[in-house]
């Protein structure tokens, strides 16, 4: 084992503190001037190009594939460009990552700020050579005069491009030139994390911070009375506490812009240790609210609820079941699930006077700033949000819950503030998956599918995602609609007070398992083999209009179903206890298809394989689109076999890995990732190869032992 | 007062002395790839090596590591060279990032007591959580991170 000696020890924390205290210039830079040509590109007089990331990385990549898209309209080499995470800009737009949105509703923008940026260099390069932009290239980070033999680097023309005008639509390249895009491109913070100087938020550490952790009513709801400080005062390093109450603040309303933290006492210590033994030592009394749920009592009102009134999402044909060819009756039952991003939940702010500065791993610097700006009330201008990037977020990360309580701290002691959650805070204080129960019945005519009826039960989320201001948690696009001529979409709302929001694919994590279950039930009675029974539901066609806003490129997905089957040997023969499932989606803009391969003897369920092939347009970064994809695949995986929060009497059963199981090595199956070569524009990766694997596997465990898993966790 | 060594320094802490590893090593030497993930031992984020061995710093007390010697990932190499550093690097293993120092100390012990592991032996003896999900990647770096230790041994 290599030890460090003296000097680079001292050299290494010389770099951790200097890193530490961020927004300060280091040293030397003071004499280097940038020259913005775009919120999300400078470049300085040293010559060095800058590119800002513009939507917050939480390990999906971002940070690496948005910038790269600038690059390649900005003609530089990539090597020679630093990247850097964007803080908060009101000018940008589309500034959050969820919804596997980032690249999908950024892909032009980003294009479009480097080829502006490029188009500012070549005209700043005509008037300083005289000669005509026509004749006028660039070329890694220059441009060339090739007539004239002549050069000029992009720094040299910095502070004249800079005076230029914005050009509203400049040209782009064809993507069929592209250099840098489509090509794999290692994470810019690899180096950084492989040797422990990546700076999380939860690193964080400002001159004179203290650290507070809050002891949060076990309820969601409810509310601090009185406390007594005697044991917690004892131990060093705590050195004050304060009551914080969403009552004061309009109450815990669960939208990412609201500040929506669970009341409870802050404990501040001088370290995180003292603060957290603070907050075990501290005795609260707790007023309760009166409503209570308990999650098995809940999932007993939705299967109640599945057969009394509900609203219709889509209604097409006739619903009629009765002396149809083949049929099923079947429910599912999904549970509340929670994200247990690695990183605790945490956030560091200082607030002077009414000028507010956060350092937070959030996924939404947007609303988070509005949530601020709400909660102290001072102008929106007044905030400053620096994105760090986020260990894991899944959707967590969305709600402002955890800065808004810590801004109130600051303004408070008049100090910079860093809140800390525990573990245990983070999985009895999480916005869950909804529960849901789910039955679909179904019917064949001549060997396809002729009648369909989804009726799902939940609790629905209080976010309204595209829904016209319905809370239902099926969509009227979603498959299969416009696929079957007599097809029914109903939602029956059970209000609950569990705290319920984003999560890594939200409703058709619950939905396509339903929904890929029974398309390989009705498979099974009709007799017809799963995949081929998937491709006459898709047909032939190459478009099935939904929607009249939504048109489905049924192609791709036959294509993906195709290829998937094709991979995984679907058909060839299997040794006893083996199976081979299929499932398969759009959602999130992909088409996805899954094939998984399982072995199970006696009680025990190994998951052989799982084969995805996608479609999602073109793809930025190769390497980190698999990457993407295989998390995404192990997410799935650890909802299938490990995922349920349980909550009596309003309180979260669990509090930490041992009790909300996440999948480790042993658990990971072979995963073959294809994706088909496309030039449509890019969509995101983040959460679509989820949702198909735990049907992918629940079918093959039918297939491998004719017993079919309706509910998850997995249960042999 | 606790002394131990710290990344070849000799380093003090005057404090509780139940106080555990995680947070001396982080907020007291302010040395943060040591990363806070469960608190209970479960997630193996805090994965440094005592005298050589596997702890968990989470719940590792400081006095349980007096007079030891105490390496952390920013000692794991002088520069970032310790084979496994590499395979992670050439393997592109991080999602978040957040669990990998803790994966790459954990791993660095399993090749000292088994060079060569197999998958099995990966499945049986690793066990830090990734929640990207990781796992692959991790488990094709093992493999090269084995490949590029015995080739340095046989450079030696």
């Amino acid at each position: 084992m290599s030890e460090l000696n003296r000097r680079e020890f001292v050299k290494l924390c010389a770099i951790s503190s200097m890193g530490l205290v961020i927004g300060m210039p280091r040293h030397g830079d003071a004499r280097v001037t940038a020259q913005e040509l775009h919120p999300l590109i400078k470049i300085g007089s040293d010559g060095q190009i800058i590119i800002y990331a513009q939507n917050p990385d939480m390990g999906q990549g971002v940070k690496t594939a948005l910038p790269m898209i600038i690059a390649e309209e900005l003609g530089v080499d990539w090597a020679s460009i630093k990247v850097k995470q964007a803080p908060w800009d009101s000018r940008l737009t589309n500034q959050f990552s969820g919804g596997s949105l980032s690249i999908r509703l950024n892909y032009n923008t980003m294009r479009q700020a480097g080829a502006s940026a490029r188009a500012m260099l070549i005209a700043a390069a005509a008037d300083r050579l005289g000669s005509p932009v026509e004749e006028l290239e660039t070329r890694q980070g220059y441009v060339v005069d090739r007539p004239g033999n002549r050069r000029l680097a992009y720094a040299d023309l910095a502070e004249a491009a800079g005076a230029l005008p914005v050009p509203e639509a400049p040209a782009l390249k064809d993507p069929r030139e592209f250099k840098l895009v489509g090509t794999s491109v290692a994470d810019v913070d690899l180096d950084l994390i492989c040797d422990g100087r990546q700076q999380y938020s939860l690193d964080l550490k400002l001159p004179d911070m203290l650290f507070a952790v809050v002891k949060r009513c076990p309820h969601g709801d409810g509310q601090p009375v009185s406390f007594d400080s005697s044991g917690a005062r004892e131990i060093a390093g705590v050195v004050d506490f304060h009551v914080l109450k969403n009552t004061d603040h309009g109450g815990r309303i669960i939208l990412p812009n609201c500040p929506n933290f669970v009341s409870g006492v802050a404990v501040l210590a001088t370290t995180t240790w003292a603060a957290m033994q603070g907050a075990e030592a501290l005795k609260v009394e707790w007023q309760m609210p009166a409503a209570r749920d308990d999650s098995d009592e809940l999932m007993q009102r939705f299967e109640t609820a599945l057969d009394s009134e509900s609203e219709v999402v889509r209604s097409d044909g006739i619903i009629e079941f009765d002396d149809q060819e083949h049929s099923i009756a079947a429910t599912y039952r999904l549970p509340f699930l929670a994200h247990v991003p690695m990183e605790p939940m945490n956030c560091t702010a200082h607030v002077k006077g009414d000028k507010v500065e956060v350092w937070a791993p959030t996924q939404n610097p947007p609303m988070a700033a509005e949530a601020v700006a709400k909660v102290l009330n001072v102008p929106q201008q007044n905030v400053t949000i620096h994105v760090l990037r986020s260990g894991g977020a899944f959707g967590r990360r969305y709600y402002a819950d955890f800065i808004t309580d810590t801004v109130l701290l600051s303004r408070q002691f008049e100090r910079p503030v860093k809140t800390v959650w525990s573990r245990e805070d983070d999985v009895r204080h999480g916005y869950f998956r909804p529960a849901s129960v789910q039955r679909i019945r179904a019917a064949t005519s001549a060997g396809k599918i002729s009648h369909w009826h989804h009726k799902i039960a939940s609790h629905p989320r209080e976010i309204y995602l595209e829904r016209d201001g319905s809370p239902a948690e099926i969509g009227n696009y979603e498959f299969p609609a416009g696929f079957i001529p007599n097809l029914l979409f109903d939602y029956a709302a059970v209000p609950a007070r569990i705290p319920l929001g984003q999560w890594r694919a939200t409703e058709h994590s619950s939905n396509v398992f339903a929904v890929s279950s029974a398309i390989d039930e009705l498979a099974d009675v009709a007799g017809i083999d799963p995949v081929r029974f998937w491709l006459e539901l898709v047909g032939d066609e190459q478009f099935v209009q939904v929607r009249d806003d939504f048109r489905f490129d049924a192609s791709r997905l036959r294509n993906v179903i195709t290829v998937a089957a094709h991979r995984a040997q679907w058909g060839t023969p299997l040794s006893d206890g083996k199976g081979r499932g299929i499932s398969a989606s759009y959602n999130q803009g992909i088409w996805v298809a899954e094939v998984a391969e399982v072995t199970v003897s006696k009680d025990s369920l190994t998951v052989d394989r799982i084969t995805c092939v996608i479609d999602c347009g073109l793809v930025v970064n190769p390497q980190g689109a698999v990457n993407q994809v295989e998390g995404g695949i192990v997410d799935g995986l650890a909802a299938a076999l490990y995922g349920r929060i349980t909550v009596k009497e309003g309180i979260v059963q669990e509090s930490n890995f041992h009790d909300y199981e996440f999948c480790r090595i042993r658990d990971i199956p072979e995963i073959d990732v294809h994706f088909i070569d496309s030039n449509d524009s890019p969509r995101g990766l983040g959460e679509g190869p989820l949702p198909p694997v735990a049907p992918a596997i629940t079918n093959a465990i039918y297939a491998a032992t004719g017993k079919r898993i309706r509910d998850l966790p997995i249960q042999l | 007062m606790i002394r131990f060594t710290l990344n070849g320094e000799d380093y003090e802490f005057d404090g509780a002395d139940d106080t555990p590893l995680l947070w001396v090593i982080r907020d007291g030497a302010g040395l943060t790839g040591t990363k806070y993930g469960c608190g209970v031992g479960q997630c193996r984020a805090c994965t440094v090596h005592v005298d050589g061995r596997v702890r968990r710093a989470c719940v590792t007390s400081v006095k349980a590591v007096a007079d030891r010697t105490v390496t952390t990932i920013e000692g794991l190499s002088r520069d970032a060279s310790h084979p496994v550093q590499q395979a992670w690097r050439e393997v592109n293993v991080s999602q978040c990032g957040y669990c990998q120092s803790g994966q790459i100390m954990a791993v660095a012990e399993m090749l000292e007591r088994l060079p060569s592991p197999s998958d099995e032996d990966i499945d049986r003896q690793h066990r830090n959580i990734c929640r990207c999900g990781t796992y692959a990647r991790i488990r094709k770096a093992i493999h090269r991170a084995a490949e590029l230790s015995r080739e340095e041994a046989a450079r030696e």
